[in-house]
């Protein structure tokens, strides 16, 4: 049985690597970014087929959000749980509850992280907190609303599902949007401003 | 520039657009546009390197590099056998010919200069001065003899996992002189300190020095090479876990940051966590750790690079720049 206290995460094996690699290179992101914009563009240049580059800002900025409840975590925890009976359900959120209240067994770091559903469990939380959003599900959920092209949505989705997670979209200006751009050129627009919402952005 | 404000990311996508118009329009400059762009790109993005250097996850990778050899040496002595790594030696791929050339061409610079006053006279464990003579070998015969599979051997591993040592540890400090000379410039007021024009040169003159230090660690992390020596240094994974972000050893990995000037001595790291998103709250991802939803940026992998993205072959080839003797 894992130990997921005591565990570092589990990543063996070959594709494990391949996660861990992708990672290691994140040091020199924009760095790749860069250079395979340059790649892209001098193909594009040698077909004489190099034109500018229209470049377009989604407008994400970080959005107040209502915090949830403790009662509320426990319905998702409960409808998550199929198959369990209800007094095995009860018991699970008990023991996630108590968990997160004492952080018994908990690594100091894993203890601090818990801090939020510990505020939230006494009550003690502001009713909002600041989240930002990831600049793939903004793109993803644009392109939602472009249902008439199947294939474009089908193979956006299939590079969008390289990206697996970014937290913040100026870090991804120099690396998702050029795969975004030159598979599909008629998404060039896609990043759609709205500079009067933009705002804590950094790159 | 300022790219936290609307009007700043709105210039710096203006100017990304400019740069990659020019850079199709103009093939004789392609060169020094591209350096130039470089430059650039590392004035507005220092801050986030810094923090990635300085992350406690990261700084746990670079410091297994320093003190993990003996996975290495364990799996080296077994590469090829069938409880060891597969035998990576003879294939050589992406990325490896512009590593190549660029080790090739500051080849004096690099093994003469750079690799040895890099490596800190407290490692443990500590590695023979002679630790890159065959690597600096290889690197003359692969070069010279047009073989590339030369580069990288089980003679040549180890003084290539001190290279990348170094090469993190040279990049790491050069972003975080960056930041200290940056200082003087966020004070509020600054521009009308009599000393400003001479903080803003010394701001330019460290993000210069920083360009080679970072195309460098590019090179080395686009590597083929440097993929198949993970596999070989983690026995193609089966090693992973104990290379992996552990936080249990956040502590070490911030002391090791100090003792290797990633980070300032006196301050604690900027890997401030968010109660909120149990991350850095630094405007990196939450959980930044190659698992844990950490980014996948990586721009080679994640896009149609295996078409065009290596540059090996490409005439337009920016990747071979000459280290100047200031920058090590």
């Amino acid at each position: 049985m894992l130990d997921v206290n005591n565990s570092s995460l589990q990543m063996s094996g070959v594709s494990g690597l391949q996660m861990f690699f992708g990672w290691v290179r994140t040091f020199v992101a924009h760095f790749l970014g860069k250079r395979n914009l340059e790649v892209y563009t001098a193909h594009l240049a040698s077909a004489n087929f190099n034109n500018r580059p229209q470049i377009k800002v989604l407008a994400v900025n970080s959005e107040q959000y209502r915090v949830p409840s403790w009662g509320e975590f426990e319905k998702v925890i409960r409808n998550a749980l199929l198959d369990i009976s209800e007094e095995d359900k009860g018991d699970i959120i008990e023991a996630l509850r108590n968990k997160i209240i004492t952080g018994k067994g908990l690594a100091p770091d894993a203890d601090r992280s818990l801090f939020f559903l510990r505020e939230i469990i006494a009550n003690r939380h502001k009713e909002t907190c600041n989240l930002i959003m990831h600049c793939e599900a903004v793109v993803a959920a644009l392109l939602e609303s472009q249902k008439d092209d199947n294939l474009i949505l089908a193979e956006l989705s299939k590079v969008l599902g390289h990206v697996p997670k970014c937290r913040i979209f100026h870090s991804c200006l120099l690396r998702t949007w050029p795969t975004i751009w030159f598979r599909f050129q008629n998404y060039a627009a896609l990043f759609v401003g709205n500079f009067s919402k933009f705002s804590g952005l950094q790159i | 520039m300022d790219v936290s404000s609307a009007e700043g990311l709105a210039n710096h996508a203006e100017t990304l657009s400019d740069y990659l118009y020019h850079y199709g329009e103009n093939l004789p400059e392609r060169n020094d546009d591209s350096m130039s762009f470089t430059q650039y790109l590392l004035s507005v993005c220092w801050e986030k390197l810094h923090r990635r250097f300085c992350s406690w996850q990261r700084l746990g990778l670079i410091r297994k590099f320093e003190e993990r050899v003996d996975i290495l040496d364990a799996h080296l002595a077994i590469v090829g056998t069938s409880s060891g790594p597969k035998d990576p030696f003879l294939s050589r791929g992406t990325g490896d010919r512009t590593l190549l050339n660029f080790l090739y061409g500051n080849k004096d610079n690099i093994f003469k200069k750079m690799l040895p006053s890099a490596l800190p006279s407290d490692m443990h464990p500590q590695p023979s001065p002679s630790v890159f003579d065959k690597l600096y070998e290889a690197v003359v015969h692969a070069h010279e003899k047009k073989k590339l599979e030369l580069l990288y051997t089980k003679e040549t591993a180890l003084g290539f996992h001190y290279l990348v040592y170094c090469v993190f540890l040279t990049a790491g400090r050069a972003i975080k002189l960056i930041k200290d000379r940056s200082k003087p410039l966020k004070i509020a007021g600054a521009s009308k300190n009599v000393s400003y024009s001479e903080f803003v040169e010394s701001f330019k003159s460290h993000i210069t020095a920083a360009v080679l230090p970072m195309k460098f660690l590019q090179f080395v992390l686009g590597s083929t090479v440097f993929k198949d020596h993970i596999g070989v240094w983690t026995n193609d994974g089966e090693s992973l876990d104990l290379l992996l972000p552990n936080w249990t050893e956040k502590r070490v990995n911030l002391i090791f940051g100090k003792k290797r000037q990633f980070m300032a001595e006196s301050k604690k790291g900027p890997q401030q966590e968010s109660p909120i998103e149990g991350g850095n709250g630094d405007g990196d991802t939450p959980n930044e750790s190659p698992t844990g939803g950490g980014e996948n940026d990586d721009a080679s992998e994640e896009s149609p690079s295996g078409r065009y993205g290596d540059n090996d072959d490409n005439d337009d080839n920016d990747d071979a720049p000459e280290v100047g003797k200031s920058i090590w």
